[in-house]
């Protein structure tokens, strides 16, 4: 058979796809041979593989055993004086999740020694939680930078998904924080995005 | 080495020059290098300290860890290092046991700031129609304190009037500043709203002036007791440990548990700042051509034998805390890698 339109190309697949869930479908016989056993074996992790690991990334994000390590470490970047300011998600085999944070106050040095503790019984609930150890080792440069006064961090990406990963600038630290500063670099911030918004859909 | 190489300066904060005396004159009696133990003004000790020559033999005690600042400040003079050498603890107590509650970070801030949160007020147990006056008057994030008693606070607490003593400076004015008020102050949305660290902790730290706190010598941390025990209302103060089995005096009970119980775990009590040692390592290493011991690592090894910081030692006399056996053991490892020898304590 010559498959020369889109829709015989889609006819022929949808065959293909009948003839597989009857074959599925047929109840395994006593005398089945390895073969066909291997092949049914095979299409199954095909088609629940991908599925069975999307499940299991959600659970590990928002329901998992992980979860509460999770909202912690949420809980940690708030303390650091950062506030979420917008999320991203791409759907894919692997999902990708990424937060914006941006500062939203400076840390005193209480604020510091408080977070500091706070981190380290962080690291310390799951030793063995490679994760965790990264997020600890995020927070920690947070901190460290807080401190050196010379340079601050005014906004940063965490992506959750498929790995932690941790995207920043640096800025100098002798700006005035007046509420009128902040709103005006708020405003260039929203203004920057816009623009940048705009000649992505120019582009497509 | 300096020509008084025989000679350690110890510049120690307030609050430990006690018991630094104690040991020092210990010291003095059965050893060659002889430890002086000063009494500097306690705003320029840490200043006196790191600009004293990066050679000289010298330690300073504080009962509280250095800032990163102030660490960074004093390294220009070389590597400094720290060490834990006990802690210092505070506890809630009342001098009536009519004043016998669970209390938290939270109610403290509230009852003795001058400015409470706006939600703070909303939230609160006071009447009603009180409320709605308060919060109808202005649209303030911050409000002047209006709480009198307890229970208006919240309706746990008990309905008896508000009265606080605390100190005005010193170590136990850090912990009731940074690990009281701050942390009871930080939750508050109207509180994270604010940018600059100087001003939130200047809203979180200001005690109320309407005469319901009464300032005590902050240097001085006994007299708090014998403030407490003069107080003919009934009254809420922190105390050090050992002031904790005075007659008179009720420990409060701080996330269901009171210093005196069983289950009372120091490392996780929110009100305790580490005593810290802190010397240059060149200072312990000494010259490497000459094998002998430095006067400051001969100090430093008697500050952390068991008659010092063990359970019976100076500073559990003194009213500190005494750090757990690894945590002395860990101690005095680093102490001989610093100078030098292997774990054995041999080179």
């Amino acid at each position: 058979m010559r498959l020369t339109s889109k829709s015989g190309k889609r006819r022929a697949w949808h065959g293909i796809a009948a003839m597989l869930l009857c074959f599925l479908a047929v109840p395994a016989q006593a005398e089945e041979s390895r073969a066909s056993y291997w092949f049914r074996q095979t299409v199954y992790k095909v088609v629940e593989g991908p599925s069975a690991l999307i499940n299991k990334t959600i659970d590990l994000v928002f329901y998992g055993s992980t979860a509460w390590h999770r909202e912690k470490f949420f809980e940690l970047l708030e303390t650091s004086g950062y506030e979420l300011k917008k999320a991203e998600t791409t759907a894919g085999l692997i999902p990708e999740i990424k937060f914006a944070y941006e500062q939203a106050r400076q840390l005193s040095e209480n604020d510091r020694e408080a977070l500091e503790e706070e981190i380290l019984a962080f690291e310390e609930s799951d030793p063995t939680w490679i994760e965790g150890k990264i997020e600890a080792r995020i927070l920690r440069f947070l901190l460290s930078v807080s401190e050196m006064g010379q340079y601050r961090i005014g906004e940063f990406d965490i992506s959750v998904l498929p790995l932690p990963g941790f995207t920043f600038a640096t800025m100098p630290a002798e700006i005035s924080y007046t509420p009128d500063t902040i709103l005006i670099m708020r405003r260039m911030n929203e203004a920057r995005e816009n623009a940048s918004h705009a000649a992505g859909s120019k582009n497509k | 080495m300096a020509a008084d190489e025989n000679r350690v300066t110890v510049y120690p904060g307030p609050t430990v020059v006690k018991t630094m005396q104690m040991v020092a004159s210990d010291f003095n009696k059965k050893n060659v290098p002889q430890v002086d133990v000063l009494t500097p003004d306690p705003a320029r000790l840490i200043k006196s300290f790191c600009e004293a020559p990066e050679d000289a033999q010298k330690l300073l005690i504080l009962s509280r860890k250095l800032t990163w600042a102030e660490m960074n400040n004093c390294e220009k003079s070389g590597e400094l290092m720290g060490l834990f050498l006990a802690r210092f603890i505070l506890a809630p107590v009342s001098n009536t046991s009519a004043v016998s509650f669970n209390i938290t970070r939270k109610n403290i801030y509230l009852g003795i700031a001058d400015q409470v949160p706006r939600s703070a007020v909303a939230e609160s147990n006071l009447p009603a129609r009180q409320r709605f006056e308060l919060l109808s008057a202005t649209s303030d994030s911050f409000l002047v304190n209006p709480f009198r008693t307890w229970n208006e606070i919240e309706a746990d607490l008990p309905d008896v009037e508000i009265n606080f003593i605390a100190p005005d400076g010193g170590t136990p004015k850090l912990i009731l500043d940074s690990k009281v008020l701050e942390a009871g102050c930080r939750g508050f949305k109207e509180v994270k709203t604010i940018f600059a660290a100087e001003d939130r902790t200047r809203v979180c730290t200001l005690y109320r002036p309407d005469g319901r706190v009464t300032l005590t010598d902050g240097w001085r941390f006994e007299d708090a007791t014998k403030d407490l025990l003069a107080s003919t209302k009934p009254t809420i103060a922190f105390v050090r440990l050992d002031s904790l089995n005075s007659e008179g005096i009720t420990p409060l009970r701080w996330r269901g548990v009171t210093a005196l119980d069983a289950d009372f775990k120091p490392e996780e009590f929110a009100m305790r700042q580490e005593t810290s040692v802190y010397f240059f390592s060149g200072a312990v290493r000494g010259n490497e051509s000459e094998s002998k011991i430095t006067p400051t690592a001969a100090f430093l090894t008697e500050l952390f034998s068991e008659s010092v910081v063990g359970p019976f030692g100076a500073f559990k006399k003194n009213g500190f805390y005494v750090l757990s056996i690894k945590d002395r053991m860990d101690a005095r490892a680093i102490l001989r890698r610093v100078r030098g020898l292997g774990e054995s304590g041999v080179n």
